[in-house]
């Protein structure tokens, strides 16, 4: 709030529709990732792998597309299916397998899958998406430019999962307590498994917006998570697992674009950007700590006002 | 007293690489009866009640409900049975409301066959939450208050609720009163002697050994994952009971304070 107040005092131009869009658009593949993120952030876990997952699919679909244009429906089943392969493949080896903790074994899995894009690719942007990808990533409906409409769907799909339906209530309970998840019978590797298939899946439709938006398959490094990971804790998600909003994602993932949008119309020199979202999510980070700290002293004098009315 | 007998351990076993935390383990516990299960730490009281509620896999021996014998049965297939356990962690889940820690890991959901990938059906929940808390007198102002933010007291009612709410044949208490202060400890206990009246069968895990002799019938003691015996658990067998844990010389003249 405080970000868009400054910026809509400094520069007049911040405020007005076609930029508030601009900001969206522009916010709307990290607020994608960022979901795919959130999901393993509630479980008390990391996926840094996210981001050049995001790379890999579009360069598979870029490259399908490139080399037999007559199967362009094609191309998004077969994105998304890498997308829930690779994430599959992290289960398989944190869940099943057991091998290292799941930053550790994604951030292994970041490079692997950033090399295999460069493979794919031959280490160029491979250009042309089919015209329904563009339509989606380019076009509007009511009104509305389709990123938005995308997070829109995928926010309120990840809402009701996350908020309504059993499963995704039992990722909550692992994130706040996986030892009380197992004995209660809640199927905790089953429940795990599906978190990283889930992101991975995520991973892959951020992928066909991108390709979209650039209308090319893009290999890239993949520390575009790392700001996804950013805006899901500017959300308030706590990296202990158990908590973490949909929507309040979303809206990190916005304030993040929006501080890049400002500093571009101030004219400030891009390479200040990266230290203005360092700052936002250290600021974030001390400013929901001390949020905890007021919320324990509340809880401590509710309960001893409670001992004294009994 | 005792009706049928509803719980049948049968030479249980169970290992953990070297180390035998239950050595052939037997006893029964009946329809409305109270089994204080005792012994030092270490002794595989914890382990057994893992065996019991499906969180462990027993190596050897068997375990009987109301005359079925199960082996390898998953958590949700044993509390399906009837059986509730209340741990002495309490296995809360502090970031969650008090109804949604009552029904966690069974919640009502629609369509059923959906199971887990139902929704869950939150008015139903909120509504049976209220019913079972009242039903068991227990107070709390706000059902969608996450558990963290409630008393200790609070909390472990709400821990032992859970266990014994769903829980039809029998109830398991690890330890249900040792963080509390005198009158929640009342509360708690409270909660367990009514359960025999509903024919519910009752272990009690317990280091107190006055709370111990004043709710349960008979008393199974543990030492180094071995059973070292069973007795009536009454006030002349004090001295008894805390030989048998300790491993010492039969009581008389070892100076036990009551």
């Amino acid at each position: 709030m405080c970000i868009w107040l400054l910026f809509a005092v400094l520069s007049p131009y911040f405020f007005t529709q076609s930029n508030l869009t601009n900001i969206l658009v522009q916010s709307s593949s990290i607020a994608l990732l960022a979901l795919g993120a959130l999901l393993v952030v509630i479980v008390g876990s990391l996926d840094v792998s996210l981001g050049s997952t995001v790379g890999f699919c579009t360069v598979v679909g870029a490259v399908l597309f490139r080399d037999h244009p007559e199967l362009g429906w094609l191309v998004v089943p077969v994105m998304i299916a890498v997308g829930l392969a690779i994430g599959a493949v992290n289960s398989l080896v944190i869940v099943t397998m057991r091998i290292g903790n799941a930053f550790i074994v994604t951030l292994g899995m970041l490079y692997v899958v950033q090399s295999l894009s460069y493979v794919v690719s031959g280490g160029t942007q491979v250009p042309g998406m089919p015209d329904y990808v563009l339509t989606v990533a380019n076009n509007h409906l009511f009104g509305i430019p389709g990123p938005v409409i995308l997070v829109l769907v995928a926010g309120g799909l990840m809402s009701l999962f996350l908020n309504r339906i059993a499963w995704g209530r039992w990722v909550f309970a692992i994130g706040g307590n996986a030892e009380a998840a197992s004995k209660v019978g809640i199927p905790v590797r089953k429940v795990l498994f599906s978190v990283y298939v889930i992101a991975g899946a995520l991973a892959a439709i951020t992928a066909v917006l991108t390709a979209g938006l650039s209308d090319a398959g893009v290999p890239e490094t993949g520390f575009s998570i790392l700001q996804a990971i950013a805006a899901v804790v500017i959300g308030g998600a706590s990296l202990n697992g158990g908590r973490g909003s949909v929507w309040a994602t979303i809206v990190g993932a916005v304030i993040l674009g929006s501080i890049t949008n400002g500093l571009v119309l101030l004219d400030v020199s891009p390479n200040w950007t990266p230290f203005a979202i360092g700052a936002a999510l250290i600021t974030a980070v001390g400013l929901d700590a001390l949020r905890q700290e007021i919320e324990r002293r509340l809880q401590l004098r509710q309960a001893q006002m409670q001992a004294e009315v009994s | 007293m005792a009706g049928d007998v509803v719980l049948e351990i049968d030479r249980l076993t169970k290992s953990f690489g070297n180390h035998t935390a239950l050595d052939a383990v037997s006893f029964t516990v009946s329809a409305g009866e109270i089994v204080a299960l005792l012994g030092d730490n270490g002794a595989g009281k914890s382990t057994l009640i893992k065996c019991v509620s499906g969180v462990y896999r027993p190596d050897q021996g068997e375990i009987a409900l109301n005359g079925q014998r199960f082996h390898s049965e998953s958590v949700a297939g044993v509390r399906a049975r009837g059986v509730g356990v209340v741990y002495q962690d309490l296995a809360l889940f502090d970031n969650m409301s008090v109804a949604e820690n009552l029904f966690a890991g069974s919640e009502p959901c629609w369509p059923r066959p959906l199971r887990g990938w139902g929704l869950v059906k939150r008015r139903a929940m909120l509504d049976e939450a209220r019913r079972t808390l009242e039903r068991l007198e227990v107070r709390i102002p706000n059902l969608k208050t996450p558990v963290g933010l409630l008393s200790g007291g609070q909390r472990q009612a709400i821990a032992v609720c859970k266990g014994i709410a769903f829980a039809e044949k029998l109830v398991i208490l690890d330890e249900p009163t040792a963080a509390l202060g005198l009158r929640e400890r009342g509360n708690v206990l409270r909660l367990v002697r009514q359960l025999p009246a509903a024919g519910v069968a009752v272990i009690l895990v317990s280091h107190n050994l006055e709370e111990v002799i004043s709710v349960a019938d008979r008393a199974v003691i543990l030492r180094q994952g071995k059973q070292v015996g069973g007795v009536e658990a009454t006030e002349a067998q004090h001295e008894t009971i805390v030989s048998m844990i300790v491993g010492g010389r039969p009581a008389s003249g070892n100076g036990q304070q009551h």
